[in-house]
């Protein structure tokens, strides 16, 4: 058995496709990542609204507006930026025809202007409206902005014509003066490491690693049995017990597929710094546990009595279907894979690659590891049924017999 | 054309390629784009704050009838998310972005709220508010809208607590509300004449460039790789068809796979949820720009599978090569991020390398411009670098397959010079 270890773990060292499959596929996938959304979570920070306001007469005399609008353009409106930039990025021109043409440049959000009455409009460019891929939230803020003006000055001129000696009182006008100070908001958090959108695609690439370990167990099981290659008709001859000669394949299968995990691990925590929650031997066996699922996926896609490049050509779709619905193919899928994991529980349940990316998760946000138990014993039944129906297809194939 | 039609039949010996690759990835694009449905068009878009409605859990810790109104008034303007008030529930809202913001209205709220609004009203020195405790997840322009939505509730309530200090809580949640009704007037304003793209119509031809690169890079790889290999080559060299017109064949089964990968992906598009029929009859000629434009990236993926067999890749590292491509080039052109806007700059000049780019280009002119002059120059543009690209791709396959015609193990010049 120590021979036959040995040997399938030669073998599948040398074969040069196996190799780009589970090693450089994943390595190059993590760099492309990494290369891409390591500021991410800067990236998705509002930048300053971009608006064309009409400077005429009416913005003029709406003095009230206008220092909002200044004081938004000016101060640190965001409360998550750190580096001061302001909410608005207002341009000034002269009237509604020079507004409409700064506005067909296609660099702004829409253009405001004041009626007579200081009220503003906001006229909204359709193409932001209608960004490809995105909806655009510029323009919400837009809205929630204008609106807590109108909110705000509707209010106040409904308390004057009720009870006009109210704003005779000093306190009462200084109390509006206020402003945001007087209604504050606390930020609070409550996961184990802040939320971190770049995370979920070094989880998904991870998860989809493991996956890929398949391709190990696949080449190395259809290299056993005797009806899929010569070299497994040629060992079927022997006398070794299929028990005997599947049981150390496996084994090396494994070793090499958490190998490669491991590195892919390493790769990203060492040299990219990528956050594991810091708990770094629960990530190494959720890893392990992860690569012996996909070994035994592998197993029962190399019992299956095809020619290996079907098998072959069965491994890439799977791990990319099933990489969809952990998020791995940007935010579409991401939507895709949660909606799923809301309305359709057990499909979820039902997904390996989901499950890993999930442990990943469980591991950096929650405190403790109630989370990842369900997880791995996920991954374990998985393991488990793949087990069972290899081994059922393999006891039933029967070769050239008399 | 018996070679002709053997590249016909080798399409069909790949029937997991074929299915997955071109058939299930194609249906994954129709999946995503009909899962962002939800996302507001210019015409449905409504002139309130109906643009966007960030999914909101609120957790009322106070139990008073003020914090009950504000738990209303999220309810009414977002979409509300029950979440239970544990740590455990909070983090999996958090981690499985199940709310994008969470309200925590502390315990005492009401009271204090009242309270502070009294000392203001007086004129003393006012008592400290009391805060409302916020958590978000990643989507943060969503956190600052809903930080302002939520400014904007709090101070209508403040201004309406402070000018009636003995007014109940009902009358002044009353007030707020009516104030809170009131909204700034919008409208859009359509700077080009003609009907776009929809957003999803868009997003659907985005993600087609992904099955279209992954499936045909192996496809058209496999087939013209079973020409050349081995034993098999050494027996059509031997045979009465020449070998241009037998290469000039395979050529054309693979030209027609293209053809029928890309009439597949195209009437996909046509489904009414990835609202390809609706521009076609709202504005045909925009929908056959995008149909062409799909099209001319059809022959990228061709080019490089024919390239890959040159270099004497099997199916197995064809696979693979063609999946790292597909992804690396949908990701690095923005293909699954809806654009580059959410790249880096690094990035976005590695993108300029990368075909899908130039194909994203060419749709964005369209959704930018319709077929004004100014867009449909953009579009070609794009378009034209995409065709060098193939171009550039080819040549290099044609070249690497000559050298390798010529040398040793081929039995070209060099063998016969090891011979002598």
């Amino acid at each position: 058995m120590l021979t036959t270890f040995l040997v399938t773990l030669k073998t599948l060292i040398r074969d040069r496709s196996v190799l780009i499959w589970a090693v450089a596929f994943p390595l190059v996938l993590s760099t492309l990542f990494v290369a891409m959304f390591s500021n991410l979570d800067e990236l998705q920070k509002l930048d300053p609204i971009a608006v064309v306001i009409v400077e005429d007469a009416n913005y003029t005399n709406a003095e009230t507006f206008a220092e909002t609008i200044d004081a938004l353009a000016s101060e640190d409106t965001d409360p998550d930026a750190e580096d001061g930039e302001p909410l608005l990025a207002p341009s000034y021109v002269a009237n509604t025809d020079a507004a409409l043409t700064a506005l067909a440049e296609g660099s702004y959000e829409g253009f405001l202007q004041v009626d007579t009455e200081s009220m503003p409009h906001y006229t909204m460019d359709a193409r932001r409206v209608q960004s490809l891929g995105f909806g655009n939230p510029s323009q919400s803020v837009m809205q929630s902005i204008l609106d807590r003006y109108v909110q705000d000055t509707g209010l106040l001129t409904t308390l004057a014509a009720e009870n006009p000696a109210l704003f005779a009182n000093p306190a009462f006008i200084q109390s509006l003066t206020d402003g945001s100070a007087s209604t504050p908001t606390e930020r609070i958090s409550v996961t184990a490491n802040p939320p971190s959108d770049s995370q979920r695609y070094y989880y998904a690439v991870l998860a989809f690693s493991t996956i890929m370990m398949t391709t190990f167990a696949l080449a190395a099981i259809d290299r056993v049995l005797g009806n899929t290659s010569p070299l497994g008709a040629r060992r079927s001859l022997g006398g070794q017990s299929k028990l005997r000669m599947l049981a150390p394949t496996l084994a090396a299968a494994w070793l090499l597929g958490f190998a490669c995990v491991l590195v892919g691990f390493l790769y990203l925590q060492l040299v990219f710094n990528i956050d594991f929650g810091g708990k770094e031997a629960a990530t190494v066996l959720t890893l392990a546990v992860s690569v012996l699922a996909a070994t035994l996926l592998g197993a029962l896609l190399g019992a299956l009595p095809v020619p290996l490049a079907v098998k072959s050509g069965l491994v890439a779709p799977i791990s990319c279907g099933l990489s969809l619905f952990a998020g791995l193919y940007g935010p579409f899928s991401q939507n895709l894979g949660d909606w799923v994991a809301r309305e359709l529980p057990w499909l979820s349940a039902c997904n390996p690659v989901r499950q890993v990316a999930d442990a990943f998760f469980a591991l950096y946000y929650y405190d403790g590891y109630a989370q990842l138990v369900p997880c791995l014993v996920s991954l374990l039944i998985f393991s488990l049924v793949f087990f069972v129906a290899s081994v059922l297809i393999i006891r039933r194939q029967r070769y050239a017999s008399l | 054309m018996p070679a002709f039609k053997t590249a016909i039949r080798l399409i069909f010996r790949f029937p997991v390629f074929l299915l997955v690759y071109i058939v299930g990835l194609g249906l994954f694009g129709v999946a995503i784009t009909a899962s962002n449905t939800g996302t507001a068009t210019a015409e449905e878009a409504q002139l309130t704050d109906e643009a966007i409605r960030p999914s909101v859990a609120v957790i009322d810790r106070d139990g008073s009838e003020l914090s009950e109104g504000i738990h209303a008034f999220y309810t009414e303007r977002t979409t509300p998310v029950a979440v239970e008030d544990t740590t455990l529930a909070l983090q999996t809202a958090t981690a499985q972005d199940l709310a994008s913001y969470i309200v925590i209205i502390p315990e005492g709220y009401g009271v204090a709220f009242r309270e502070a609004a009294r000392s203001a009203a007086a004129g003393g020195s006012e008592t400290a508010a009391p805060a409302l405790q916020t958590i978000v997840n990643y989507a943060q322009s969503d956190a600052v809208y809903m930080d302002l939505l939520t400014q904007e509730y709090l101070s209508v309530l403040r201004i309406a607590a402070i000018a009636e200090p003995d007014a109940t809580d009902a009358e002044i949640l009353e007030r707020a509300a009516t104030a809170s009704n009131l909204h700034a007037s919008y409208d859009i304003v359509e700077t080009q004449v003609e009907a776009a793209p929809s957003e999803l119509v868009s997003l659907y031809f985005s993600w087609l460039s992904y099955p279209m690169t992954a499936g045909l890079i192996v496809l058209t790889s496999v087939i013209f790789g079973t020409f050349q290999s081995g034993e098999l080559r050494r027996r059509n060299l031997c045979s009465p068809l020449s070998p241009s017109k037998m290469n000039t064949q395979i050529a054309a089964g693979c030209v027609a796979l293209v053809l029928m990968t890309w009439l597949f992906l195209v009437l996909l598009s046509l489904l009414p949820v990835c609202g390809g029929l609706e521009l076609f009859t709202q504005n045909p000629t925009i929908f056959l720009l995008f149909a062409l434009a799909a099209l001319v990236l059809a022959f990228m993926p061709f080019s490089l599978g024919f390239l890959l067999s040159q270099l004497g890749l099997r199916e197995m590292a064809s696979n693979g090569v063609a999946n790292i491509v597909g992804l690396a080039f949908s990701f690095l052109s923005g293909v699954f991020m809806g654009g580059t806007q959410m790249l880096g700059e690094g990035i976005q000049a590695v993108a300029h390398a990368i075909p899908t780019y130039w194909y994203l280009g060419a749709l964005e002119a369209l959704v930018q411009g319709g077929t004004s002059a100014e867009a449909l120059t953009g579009y070609s543009g794009n378009l034209g670098v995409v065709v060098l690209f193939s171009i550039v791709l080819f040549a290099l396959a044609l070249l690497i397959g000559h050298r390798r015609a010529q040398n040793a193990e081929a039995g070209g010049n060099p063998a016969a010079e090891q011979a002598a």
